[in-house]
């Protein structure tokens, strides 16, 4: 008795030729009429109730770990952060407004499930959570003193705890259970708005909640004529603007934080799958958003409180979404692609839409964030494709005076990094 | 391709029609390889249609509708396997095989020997070694296929050839090998 042994070309060779020989699709037509018939009974899903949509970013790219600090080196760091800690006491402290340009600060993003920020200066990361991987979402509070994010706690990775904490990351405290989507500040720092599965088991519905960021109150807006999702608050902190679907569309509504005088602000209706991104003016009188047009391609719209329908600013495009006012309103910055399908581009407008420049190379699709002071736009760009590729983000300059920066260690394995992005504002 | 896909994203169920008629061939191909069942997998392929319909539009982007339709179907032959596990079970307690003359050169008996190899791995061992071999992903997009870290697929990709290869080498030891036989 004896056994063969096979070359790795041999053992590779008889596996595809097996398989190739086993291959049979045979009454392959009546699966596809079985299939068909039951899906032309039924329509799908919108986008933003898929998990697809939230399911957070994974890494390839291990971080860099810290380097072992030997004891001398510690007392050396010690010394400086002391004397750091007492020229901060002795300084100023000084925050910047909620709006306007700002002095940039350190970038946060998602990366191997954590947090990770570093700054355009030192481009060194620094993970600030340790865990499970299920971070997603940071956020920053407009002064910039404060980092919001979410981890997700069941299997599903669906619904997460809310946590805030230092903008270094330091005095994390989880403020809710069950928070989902979208994370946004109020401008005013003090309550965060986000989305939560709310009522019966039966009969639960996507709803807005607002909460103190030291958690001591929750507060759910049950007043939307269906699920609502993306809230984004109003620069006077007093409103918020979300997305509804009554029902295989979203319109766009702003409602008070106390749940009262919803409106809605669209007429057009605008096709499911679309995504909002909506966003408020600094000047809080104009609404810019996204939505799909009868074509279903995105367009970027501006709407006012007066009543007027609301206007496509991206008419030339072949789809256009993620639209972001610059720090002090002036410009507009959104995604577009062109009808060549090559790929997606920085698109810059004037406040009312007018087409200024179009920021050169292609790009992921995602999330062009204006730093603080209006000179740079961050994208998240990809390396292969969106689904197997890994992505990094990319700086670009938006007068075009400087080479894009790509970050390091921040390269992501992820499909959706659109809101995963955060920019520090700080005094100037 | 990318046309009719983007249609379908836009919620044209012809085109999601046409696109089913284009693919179906190749996923019930595939369920068949994955499962050994045919009714389980005419069950997976119909179901990761569906799934796919109901959530076209968690698809971004269009050039990559083959392999999220994959992972469709990776998932559906993953349920269709819990579902019908004890049917499995009894399904590979094989009949005695009538071999011909001992040659375990042959490539009829190399396959025989994989077929019965291959039954006896667990199905997430199958499905990577078919997204592997019949499919020819790399290791890095069999891992976007099944929403899985590239080295959990190549060590799950490691333990199946593993497997596949013992399977050979036991079959081969439990057969009279004649004089000047391989080795």
């Amino acid at each position: 008795m004896t056994s063969r042994r096979m070359t790795d070309e041999t053992f590779d060779f008889l596996m595809t030729t097996w398989l190739d020989e086993r291959v049979s699709n045979d009454g392959a037509d009546a699966v596809a009429d079985a299939a068909l018939a039951r899906t032309s009974r039924i329509r799908p899903r919108p986008a933003w109730l898929l998990t697809e949509r939230w399911i957070p970013m994974q890494l390839t790219t291990r971080l860099q770990p810290v380097p072992r600090l030997t004891p001398i080196i510690a007392a050396i760091a010690l010394l400086l952060a002391l004397a750091i800690a007492l020229f901060a006491i002795g300084s100023q402290h000084r925050l910047p407004p909620p709006f306007g340009f700002a002095r940039n600060g350190t970038f946060a993003w998602v990366s191997n499930g954590q947090i990770v920020t570093t700054d355009l200066g030192s481009m060194t990361p620094t993970q600030l959570t340790t865990g499970d991987p299920t971070f997603n979402r940071p956020t920053f509070s407009r002064d910039g003193t404060k980092l919001a994010y979410e981890r997700f706690s069941d299997a599903d990775q669906t619904t997460a705890d809310i946590i805030v904490a230092a903008a270094d990351g330091s005095n994390a405290k989880v403020i809710d259970h069950g928070g989902l989507g979208i994370m946004t500040w109020s401008p005013d720092g003090r309550s965060l708005a986000y989305m939560a599965w709310a009522g019966t088991p039966n009969a639960s519905r996507l709803q807005i909640v607002t909460t103190a960021a030291d958690g001591s109150s929750r507060n759910v807006i049950t007043t939307l004529p269906g699920d609502a999702w993306g809230p984004v608050w109003s620069p006077d902190s007093k409103r918020l603007l979300v997305g509804v679907d009554p029902g295989g569309y979203t319109d766009t509504y702003v409602v008070d934080v106390d749940g009262k005088n919803a409106q809605k602000l669209n007429h057009i209706r605008s096709l499911e799958g679309g995504d909002s991104d909506g966003e408020w003016s600094p000047d809080g009188s104009t609404i810019l958003y996204s939505a799909g047009d009868p074509n279903l391609a995105l367009g970027v719209y501006l709407v006012g409180f007066d009543g007027a329908t609301e206007r496509l600013i991206s008419p030339g495009f072949r789809s256009a979404k993620n639209a972001s006012y610059s720090p002090d309103g002036s410009q507009i910055a959104y995604m577009s692609q062109d009808y060549t399908g090559q790929g997606w581009q920085v698109v810059i407008t004037d406040a009312t839409g007018k087409e200024l420049k179009t920021l050169p190379g292609y790009h992921g699709s995602n999330a062009p964030i204006w730093s603080p002071d209006g000179s740079k736009i961050a994208v998240i760009d990809w390396e292969g494709s969106e689904e197997t590729g890994s992505a990094v983000v990319v700086v670009l300059d938006v007068a075009g005076n400087a080479d894009p920066v790509r970050l390091p260690g921040g390269r992501l394995s992820m499909g959706r990094g659109e809101y995963a992005l955060t920019w520090q504002r700080l005094a100037q | 391709m990318r046309d009719l896909v983007e249609r379908a994203m836009a919620g044209d169920h012809d085109a999601f029609s046409e696109l089913t008629r284009v693919s179906v061939g190749r996923l019930l191909a595939i369920a068949r390889l994955i499962l050994h069942d045919e009714a389980a997998a005419e069950d997976a392929t119909q179901e990761a249609l569906v799934a796919a319909w109901r959530h076209i539009h968690g698809l971004r982007d269009p050039d990559r509708f083959e392999a999220w339709l994959h992972r469709m179907l990776v998932n559906a032959c993953y349920r269709e396997a819990r579902r019908t596990r004890s049917r499995h079970v009894r399904e590979v307690q094989l009949p005695a095989l009538d071999l011909p003359a001992p040659d375990p050169t042959s490539r009829l008996l190399d396959h025989d020997q994989l077929d019965r190899g291959f039954r006896r791995l667990p199905v997430d061992q199958r499905a990577v070694l078919v997204l592997y071999y019949y499919l020819g992903l790399r290791p890095e997009e069999a891992a976007a296929v099944l929403g899985l870290p590239s080295g959990t697929v190549r060590s799950r990709l490691q333990r199946a050839i593993t497997a596949m290869r013992a399977a050979l080498d036991a079959d081969a030891r439990s057969l009279p090998i004649a004089e000047g036989g391989a080795t």
